[in-house]
């Protein structure tokens, strides 16, 4: 009797989780999955996976050129994946036959990008008129079409300049509108403008090259180095001008004392904080482009208006003649799924109109040589003019379309930190050229055993 | 099964189906992963193009690699002062957590709760911690090693030491942990000891399996404190002393995720482990045939290593 009461029980807890599961499968509320967050139904429409890494403004400035893109027209949409590292998350899609069919990339990788063939050339682009190399200075068409094939598209270019608070200038007696020219006033202005605590400690620097340090592998072009020849396809890594950089920076442990200087960098903030070292007038002067003056507005408001930017200084006192340039980029990997209307998308994307509309919202200046009125009127970035007057500067420097380009700016970095730490400028960068140099021989060779095993 | 209890090809064939999705996974996941390295350890590979053969040269090059001799002496140290040094501090947590105490269950529960942290979190707080201008830890540490260094700049004189030393010892400051290439590997080699909760659980249910009558009798043989620990616990306890230690030297040559959310590597090349630079070399570099070789080196040594500890177990683990 009991078994019996039992199987009944059992049976009717079963039919009470059942039936209303059954009954919610059926009836129930459901996703719809064809009408996405922005509204957009997507039912019909081919979807073209991008994959980019910006976050905060940034990425809304790029959302809206999408968003701008999806309301266009009624047979694409753009669906936008941020995410850190896209570069080497794609590179490993690619490896897997699985890649976005937009990729947000910078210079720095092309190379190996270009030496695997992971990128669909954007010849078609050319042909239907929506670029021309005519339209962008020499150095960012270099980077695009690396070997003269288009393979990127221009996004977002940056170049760096010297950022100088004013109220520590005058705090320190120097006359806040005359930032230094050469680095020999660099280092006497800093000189200056570094001030001690009574323990002896840092309590403001004048100026630091490890602040922010993103371009410590690059120093050498400040004092007239070629970093890479690219007639002659040699990197220049202990030459004279280049050694001249890292005596001058590795002189600045010496002065300051090394262990109170890790003691106070060991007390910096984040970059993108109110605590960031430039705005709450911990260091006086720093390296940065043109996006830093967004991050000043957001972060310490109290800044605007008291500080400048000019040319970084250089050995020989020429503003203007050296700096770093560099770009965000849009490819369209290997093996994507959707090629002609990623190139739809990218010739959305490369319009004058978005470019500008993107770089105003980022505080960056055009890729484009020519700009309009417009830009200059409603871009809220104060020093729009001198950063696009910068793009056309005659000696920018970038990165090569070299594969080891990752790999020697980790070396260069590596030996930076070294003479840092005390070791002979020389020697470190005498064995880092002698690295390179191995490096290139090793790549050479492969590509050569590559171009035998595909003629076979 | 047939009627005998004999098994039959038909049995064997329903049991090797069942045992299919095992098999597969194994084979699909493991096996063919395992020769296609060893093949690509011989070969230019990037992932992106065919891969192409070269023999030996990425074993050969990784003896003139810098960056590879670093990360293996890295790796080598940390190896050989961390696994010891973990052994040590857990199994005497495991000790004192096996002396009966009222509170002994909360006391076990608050040695494990840093294993349950996810790794990175722990390193973010470590990171914060140990900062030398915001981290308390330094601030605490500022008052003791001002009086120490006075104390010692006072009595320094008398040994003949020079005056640059007493200058030093008089500013004597705390270390300044990730940032100087000198304490960064102690620093990470001290914060490995921070997740050491599931070894000492594993000690705790040895020490649960060690008799209690050994005890006893060696109590009336009249064997003290130590002398039980000597030569009761320890020697009852060696299986699982032995079992930790293969545990801990292949977790310390595959050490990854500590060091690389608090240093990645640096200062320099200070605290470059093994498993970074294979991570850097495959999938950085793109030199996927160079990462093979040197994951093979790395099962080659994890396998001498644990061959060896095997080798020595005869001598000194005893297994009831």
């Amino acid at each position: 009797m009991a078994g019996h009461v039992g199987k009944w029980v059992s049976r009717i807890t079963a039919a009470a989780i059942i039936l209303p599961a059954v009954y919610l499968l059926i009836f129930g509320p459901r996703p719809n999955s064809y009408r996405r967050a922005d509204g957009i139904n997507i039912r019909g429409r081919i979807v073209v996976s991008f994959w980019e890494s910006w976050t905060g403004f940034e990425a809304r400035a790029m959302g809206d050129v999408v968003n701008r893109f999806n309301h266009s027209q009624s047979k694409i949409y753009v669906h936008v994946v941020e995410m850190s590292n896209p570069i080497t998350k794609s590179l490993i899609s690619i490896a897997g036959g699985d890649p976005p069919d937009i990729v947000a990339l910078w210079s720095q990788p092309m190379g190996q990008f270009m030496t695997n063939d992971a990128l669909v050339p954007l010849t078609p682009l050319i042909r239907e008129h929506v670029v021309n190399r005519r339209d962008f200075p020499g150095w960012i068409w270099r980077l695009c079409a690396p070997h003269g094939i288009l393979y990127t598209l221009p996004a977002t270019p940056e170049t760096n300049a010297l950022f100088w608070n004013k109220i520590l200038f005058a705090r320190a007696g120097l006359n806040p509108n005359k930032p230094p020219r050469t680095i020999r006033q660099l280092d006497a202005m800093a000189a200056r403008l570094t001030v001690f605590g009574r323990d002896g400690r840092i309590k403001q620097a004048g100026f630091l090259p490890n602040e922010p340090g993103w371009w410590n592998g690059q120093w050498g072009i400040w004092f007239g180095n070629q970093l890479y020849n690219p007639k002659t396809h040699h990197f220049n890594i202990d030459t004279p001008q280049s050694i001249a950089a890292y005596r001058w920076y590795a002189s600045w442990p010496k002065k300051l004392g090394r262990n109170r200087l890790k003691l106070f960098e060991s007390g910096l903030g984040q970059f993108a904080s109110a605590n960031n070292p430039f705005m709450d007038g911990k260091v006086a002067m720093e390296m940065q482009g043109s996006y830093f003056v967004q991050f000043i507005q957001r972060y310490n408001k109290n800044l605007i208006g008291h500080y400048g930017v000019a040319p970084f200084p250089t050995a020989h006192g020429s503003p203007r003649s050296a700096n770093w340039g560099d770009c965000d980029l849009w490819g369209i990997p290997r093996a994507a799924r959707h090629v002609r209307a990623a190139m739809k998308v990218l010739a959305f994307f490369i319009q004058r109109k978005n470019i500008e509309f993107l770089n105003e919202k980022q505080f960056k200046a055009s890729p484009y040589l020519k700009v309009s009125p417009e830009f200059f009127k409603k871009n809220k970035n104060p020093f729009i003019r001198e950063f696009q007057k910068e793009m056309t500067a005659p000696g920018i420097q970038t990165n090569p379309a070299s594969p080891i380009m990752s790999r020697v700016i980790s070396e260069m970095v590596l030996s930076a930190s070294r003479v840092w730490n005390g070791q002979s400028v020389t020697a470190t960068f005498r064995h880092a050229q002698h690295l390179v140099d191995r490096w290139q021989r090793e790549e050479h060779e492969l590509n050569a055993r590559a171009q035998k095993s595909s003629d076979r | 099964m047939s009627a005998y209890g004999r098994v039959t090809w038909r049995d064997q064939l329903i049991g090797m189906f069942f045992a299919m999705p095992f098999i597969i996974g194994v084979a699909v996941l493991l096996v063919v992963p395992l020769a296609l390295s060893f093949y690509y350890s011989f070969c230019h590979y990037t992932m992106l193009t065919p891969p192409i053969w070269v023999g030996l040269k990425n074993y050969v090059r990784l003896l003139s690699d810098h960056a590879f001799m670093r990360s293996l002496l890295n790796t080598c140290f940390f190896s050989v002062i961390s696994v010891p040094l973990a052994l040590g501090w857990s199994l005497l947590l495991a000790l004192l957590l096996n002396v009966p105490n009222r509170l002994r269950n909360v006391y076990r529960t608050i040695v494990f709760l840093p294993s349950l942290l996810p790794l990175v979190a722990t390193a973010v707080i470590w990171r914060w911690m140990l900062s030398p201008v915001h981290g308390p830890i330094n601030f605490l540490l500022q008052f003791p090693c001002h009086w120490v260094g006075t104390m010692l700049a006072a009595v320094a004189p008398l040994f003949h030491a020079a005056p640059s030393t007493i200058h030093s010892l008089r500013h004597l400051k705390p270390p300044l942990w990730l940032e100087d290439g000198k304490w960064a590997m102690t620093t990470i080699i001290l914060l490995s000891l921070w997740g050491v909760g599931q070894t000492v659980i594993i000690f705790l249910a040895g020490l649960d399996e060690i008799p209690e009558e050994l005890y006893e009798s060696a109590a009336l043989d009249g064997a003290t404190g130590l002398r039980r620990l000597w030569h009761v616990t320890l020697p009852m306890l060696s299986p699982v002393i032995f079992f930790n230690l293969v545990i801990g030297i292949i977790g310390s040559w595959q050490i990854f995720d500590l060091p690389y959310v608090m240093t990645q590597g640096g200062p320099g090349r200070a605290t470059l482990f093994y498993s970074m630079y294979l991570f850097e070399a495959g999938f950085q570099q793109l030199r996927m045939g160079a990462a093979c070789a040197m994951a093979w080196v790395q099962l080659i040594i994890i396998l001498i290593l644990t061959a060896i500890a095997f080798r020595s177990a005869k001598k000194w683990v005893h297994y009831r």
